[in-house]
């Protein structure tokens, strides 16, 4: 069984358990995120307003690094030489800070939405 | 179970644990925060010194800065003066204040401040993880010790609620190692407050009892005499009653069989109470159980004999050469022996068979004694022991008895450390009474082992 | 970097310790119904804890694989079904738990005992899985850095405060009467089973595996979840400043399963006590 099909299979699965069924494959607007030296590269993402964004968060650090914000509800750990995707929006206009859970004095970033 | 003492320590280190270590945290943010005040305050100061700095090449040479610091001096687009760790952009806006930035693979802390008198914009920053750490080490060491303490704090509060538990400990132990026979007030010397209402009832109990029995022996002594002497004076009055009434007649007949069933309840009765666990153990002796049975199966011969019962005994004096000999009351063994094949003869009609015999089966001198009589239906074999039980089956084949004779037979088994065991007999009908002794030597070697095992 | 020690091991350790700590309870309350006989045995605690810890090794050390998968959303899938499974198996729990109900034929039979056993050995092996993974993860980038005495520090104040919390959890629980210890107990049980199912839907509307719906209310000014007691409101009740109505909406199923089961009427309606 290859990827995509246990993906749908998964994915049925879940839907039926909470009977939402939308899960869209509608190509989405992709930012990049890196992470280097427990810095956010760049530190202020701009992201348009009522729009569901992907974040491809790419991990140029050895260690790994939890990308976390309180203020948009999300929580990821990307590994060391590793990339992660993050799922947001859409959001209202506002400034949405995160932070590196794993080093926060020094990786700290903010979603502006505009 | 659920043990007072982890419940004390457990609850009482986490409460401990649990805000020892939330006021650290609690102290660590505060001084943190003052920390970065005291970093932010010094910043306005170079910031000052930095904006009035004389910008000639010569004397910024002189000025050595480490790599955790960095600043820049503008005047309007036109950069005067930098350190080497910046880069030629401005390195943020123009607007006064602190804020935080990154560059050069580092996060800072920037402070953007505008001097008039040479109208400079100056623009100071410190790297954010350096100034982190430097302030940490310092909170850290207040920290530390509150973490190395607690399981000082651990040890201790176990040893002082122990040591707080210890005369409730002292009682019950107290208490275990008085002997059964003992009826004297607890003495206990290390009482606290909280003991001393449990000491006074346990005591109050102590004396009731002592009292109880007191009474109990004095009725069974005073019984004894009491009712003894009047119905000897009972039989002497029937016998001489012979010489004037026809023995033979219905009447008389019943005044006798009432007073011998009179007669025996109280022996009965009386030897039930005679047997009291402090008279056993005065009274406890090596008995040898063959010559008992022996001399009882004679002495009770003439019983059988009227009902034309056949009595046999089996077994021997000695098992592979070693005496079967236990460890008891002779006097209580012999009532319970006397009950058993009583019992036996009279739950079997005229011709029966009865059969005592005695064994040695895993280390214990088995004694069984069972006949092919009526037998006992088993949803009734519980409650045979209890006193005054008497089974329908037996009143209406119209056998004689008070109820008393299988109470006395558990009793002294009891009294002798093990138990009556009913069951259906090796004949078509009847019943089997086993009882299991241990051997007077073994008693012996175990009775070493308990007081070792109360001494360690 | 302490106070980073003190949050990441705080907010994993808190989660385990309260679920164990209630999951404890109830057994304590299950065995204290049958006056004093135990129905079930507490020796599965601790092989549990060992299963747990050796689960979340592996999973930790296959992290990148796992995160790699599904578009780099694999993480998410696992984390959701392994709240998914964890609600699940609280749900099993209360329905499992003797009440009033089958107190009668429930005695001599042993099958309830050790389904009950299997779903709390699922339970905390999960909880453990979840939680232990991020910081064997955390811990991992540590080890080798500068400041592993600080970070160390801190996690063993984190632990500390995330174990003690659950100790007195368990002694408050267990110390109350028996009515309101099932109670609180019952409440708790669905409020963890509603915290899972909605972490669940979190997570895969972060993988974006269902859709978006808007947040249901923002209290990040009132109480952070950065905070201490933002963390215990979490741990405990599942508290989030900015959730979304699909968190909410499964917050409530999973807690609602919990809430119908016999137990719970025999903690809230059933006038006479069970014992």
């Amino acid at each position: 069984m290859n990827k995509s099909k246990v993906r749908i299979l998964l994915s049925q699965l879940f839907l039926c358990l909470i009977l939402v069924t939308n899960s869209s494959y509608a190509a989405v607007p992709e930012i990049e995120l890196r992470i280097r030296d427990h810095l956010f590269f760049p530190s202020t993402l701009e992201i348009p307003a009522n729009q569901k964004v992907k974040i491809r968060i790419f991990n140029e650090d050895p260690t790994p690094e939890e990308f976390e914000s309180f203020e948009l509800n999300r929580e990821k750990i990307i590994v060391g030489n590793g990339q992660a995707v993050v799922f947001i929006g859409p959001l209202e206009p506002g400034e949405y800070p995160f932070f590196g859970e794993f080093y926060p004095k020094t990786a700290q970033g903010v979603v502006v939405v505009k | 179970m659920r043990s007072i003492r982890v419940f004390l320590v457990a609850t009482i280190v986490a409460i401990l644990i649990l805000f020892n270590f939330v006021a650290a945290l609690q102290g660590y943010q505060s001084s943190m925060r003052e920390a970065d005040k005291l970093f932010d305050n010094q910043m306005l100061v170079v910031a000052k010194l930095v904006a009035n700095l004389d910008v000639t090449e010569e004397k910024l040479t002189e000025l050595k800065l480490g790599s955790d610091l960095a600043f820049q001096i503008w005047q309007g687009d036109e950069l005067l003066a930098a350190s080497a760790n910046t880069p030629n952009t401005r390195l943020r806006e123009f607007v006064p204040g602190f804020d935080f930035i990154n560059f050069n693979s580092y996060r800072w802390r920037a402070l953007s401040q505008y001097e008039e008198m040479n109208d400079r914009w100056v623009i100071i920053a410190e790297r954010t993880d350096l100034r982190f750490v430097l302030a940490e080490n310092v909170v850290l060491q207040s920290i530390l010790p509150l973490l190395l303490g607690i399981p000082i704090v651990g040890i201790l509060v176990w040893i002082l609620v122990s040591r707080g538990l210890a005369p409730l400990t002292s009682l019950s132990l107290a208490l275990k190692r008085k002997p059964a026979n003992d009826l004297s007030p607890l003495e206990f010397s290390d009482s606290r407050v909280e003991l001393e209402q449990m000491l006074a009832s346990i005591n109050g109990f102590i004396a009731r009892l002592e009292a109880a029995m007191d009474r109990e022996k004095r009725f069974s002594a005073d019984a004894a005499h009491e009712l003894r002497t009047p119905i000897s004076a009972l039989k002497i009055q029937l016998h001489n009653l012979a010489d004037s009434v026809d023995p033979k007649t219905p009447a008389y007949r019943e005044l006798q069989d009432g007073i011998d069933r009179m007669q025996h309840l109280i022996e009965q009765l009386l030897s039930l109470y005679r047997s009291s666990p402090e008279q056993f153990e005065q009274n406890s002796k090596p008995v040898k159980l063959f010559d008992l049975v022996q001399e009882l199966v004679a002495r009770l011969y003439p019983e059988f004999e009227k009902k034309d019962q056949m009595i046999s005994l089996e077994g021997d004096a000695e098992f592979e050469g070693e005496e079967l000999v236990v460890n008891g009351d002779a006097f209580a063994l012999e009532t319970m022996l006397t009950n058993l094949m009583m019992n036996a003869s009279r739950y079997t009609p005229k011709g029966g068979q009865i059969v005592v015999s005695l064994s040695r089966k895993a280390g214990r001198i088995r004694l069984v004694v069972e006949d092919d009589g009526i037998g006992i239906p088993e949803e009734d074999r519980a409650r045979i022991f209890d006193r005054f039980t008497r089974l329908s089956s037996a009143q209406e084949r119209g056998i004689l008895g008070c109820g008393l004779g299988l109470a006395i037979v558990q009793h002294v088994a009891t009294l002798h450390n093990t138990q009556v065991e009913v069951g259906p007999s090796r004949f078509a009908t009847g019943s089997a009474f086993s009882i299991e002794f241990l051997p007077w030597a073994e008693r012996e070697a175990k009775d070493m082992k308990d007081e070792k095992d109360l001494g360690a | 970097m302490f106070i980073n020690g003190v949050v990441i091991v705080l907010q994993e350790i808190l989660e385990a310790a309260l679920m164990l700590s209630l999951l404890l309870s109830f057994l304590h309350y299950i065995n204290r119904a049958y006056a004093g006989q135990t129905y079930m045995r507490r020796t599965w605690v601790t092989y549990s804890i060992v299963i747990g810890v050796l689960f979340a090794w592996i999973y930790s050390v296959n992290f990148s694989r796992v995160s790699e998968a599904f578009d780099y959303v694999g993480l998410e899938i696992t984390n959701a079904t392994i709240h998914s499974l964890s609600s699940l198996f609280l749900i099993c729990i209360a329905w499992l738990v003797p009440s009033r109900e089958h107190a009668g034929f429930q005695l001599n039979s042993g099958h309830r005992a050790q389904l009950l056993t299997v779903c709390m050995i699922a339970v905390v092996v999960l909880a453990i899985l979840r939680e232990g993974s991020e910081i064997f993860q955390f811990g991992g980038g540590v080890l080798g850095r500068d400041e592993a005495t600080s970070i160390l520090s801190g996690g063993l104040i984190g632990a500390g405060i995330g174990v003690c919390t659950g100790v007195l959890l368990y002694y408050a629980l267990t110390g109350l009467p028996a009515r309101l210890s099932l109670r609180a107990c019952t409440l708790l049980l669905a409020l963890t089973a509603g915290n899972m199912a909605s972490q669940a839907v979190l997570l895969l509307t972060q993988a974006d595996w269902i859709s978006y719906s808007s947040t249901a209310w923002s209290s990040e000014s009132l109480l952070s979840e950065a905070s201490v007691v933002g963390q215990l409101a979490y741990a405990l009740i599942g508290y989030e400043s900015s959730p979304s109505w699909l968190q909410v909406g499964a917050y409530f199923i999973g807690g609602l399963f919990v809430l119908v089961s016999p137990i719970s009427r025999t903690a809230w309606v059933n006038k006479a006590h069970w014992d």
